[in-house]
């Protein structure tokens, strides 16, 4: 289930992005467009590793490798 | 004058230096053959021994290097030692607070007498706490600088901390990586602030002196840098953020704070580390980080900026655990060094 798990932290990061934007005033459009593709929860199994990283690197992740691996934990 | 008299100089001269440390002790290299003759000159616990890191690989291909002065080698290899270097505060976890005395200790077992499975297992990272950085840099300064000196190790009367002294015919100087009174070097130097961690024993030619000035000219003052930190709107977007993750998070339930907190602020670069907050019978799940030159402590009542000095005293006064039971990690504790 780390793979969940880890997902639903990816949701986290993101809604926090979000409303942390609308905050301050920034365009958030990018962040919405994650929203919606964090909903489909195989989505990291449907996806390229490229793709998957520009996500990882959109949400401004640290240790992109690392997570990665454990999203495709099933 | 010979090193035994050096000696007995120097540990008179430290009862004139103004140092919240009451610094008055000697620690040698236990492979030292001469005989001491002075209560306050004692063998170390431990040898002191070089390490195979690779901390200073470039050090050794610098051809400029010898063409510094001695200070300047000193100040050199003392700010390679804090840019790598963490403090390892799980240590302020065990202290064993005397108020009669007014001091903290902790088993000698954890690092200032240390097994060889822990002289081992330290290897693997990069927390360290005195006894262990004093000694490492005694050995570098003794690889790296070859001219004249003496070099040991200077304690308080109890030995709840260890720096390095360095003693030549021009200055007798005392080397502090992690001083909790001023703020470690370890903090300042890898945030740019003035080095503090330098104690004058002895400097008629205003040597030290006059390179500190020069050196912190172009480093920020404690002040300058916490007054900039405030107005920092990088900054302050940065706590924003962690905020509205916390009441996200909140919402989710009470294992909120240990398992997504912790994970994402991981995800995000920072090294969050569990402990509890104990308020009456309650205990809450908390997190904490180091924040700049303080600590920050995350829990749901929120976000708290603390200094070294009021995150030490919440532990003293029990108010921020590190299990449940305090006083049992010390007892249980395998002192391995991991």
């Amino acid at each position: 289930m780390e793979d969940k798990y880890i997902l639903k932290c990816l949701k986290l990061i993101n809604e926090t992005n979000i409303e942390h934007k609308k905050n301050n005033e920034k365009d958030f459009t990018s962040d919405i467009v994650i929203q919606e593709m964090l909903k489909d929860e195989e989505i990291f199994y449907k996806i390229s590793k490229e793709k998957a990283y520009k996500i990882l690197n959109a949400l401004e992740i640290n240790n992109v490798d690392e997570v990665y691996k454990k999203l495709m934990i099933k | 004058m010979n090193k035994v008299e050096k000696r007995k100089e120097f540990v008179k001269k430290l009862k004139e230096v103004n140092s919240l440390m009451n610094w008055c002790k000697i620690k040698i290299n236990p492979d030292e053959t001469e005989e001491i003759d002075d209560s306050e000159i004692k063998k170390d616990y431990v040898y002191w021994k070089e390490d195979d890191d690779h901390l200073f690989e470039e050090l050794c291909k610098d051809e400029n290097f010898e063409q510094l002065s001695t200070i300047e080698k000193i100040l050199k290899i003392h700010c390679l030692v804090c840019k790598y270097f963490v403090f390892d505060d799980f240590c302020y976890f065990l202290g064993n607070y005397n108020k009669e005395k007014n001091i903290c200790t902790i088993d000698s077992r954890y690092g200032r007498n240390p097994n060889s499975v822990w002289r081992e297992n330290r290897k693997k990272h990069n927390r360290r706490i005195c006894y262990e950085l004093s000694r490492y840099m005694a050995v570098r300064l003794k690889q790296f600088i070859k001219e004249e000196s003496d070099i040991f190790l200077v304690s308080d009367e109890y030995e709840t901390h260890y720096a390095t002294a360095y003693v030549c015919d021009d200055f007798m100087i005392i080397i502090d990586t992690d001083d909790y009174w001023k703020g470690a070097d370890l903090n300042r130097v890898k945030l740019g602030l003035e080095i503090k961690g330098i104690t004058i024993v002895s400097d008629e030619k205003n040597i030290v002196k006059e390179k500190l000035n020069e050196i912190n000219k172009t480093r920020k003052s404690k002040k300058e840098f916490e007054k900039e930190i405030e107005d920092d709107p990088v900054e302050k977007s940065r706590i924003e953020w962690i905020d509205i993750l916390l009441e996200k998070i909140k919402i989710i339930g009470n294992d909120g704070i240990f398992k997504y907190m912790y994970t994402i602020l991981e995800m995000k670069g920072y090294e969050p580390k569990k402990i509890w907050e104990k308020e009456d019978t309650i205990y809450k799940e908390s997190l904490y980080m180091r924040w700049n030159m303080k600590f920050m402590v995350i829990n749901s009542s929120g976000i708290k900026i603390l200094s070294d000095r009021e995150f030490n005293d919440y532990i003293h006064e029990g108010k921020y655990l590190h299990n449940k039971e305090r006083y049992t990690i010390a007892e249980r504790m395998e002192y391995d060094g991991r």
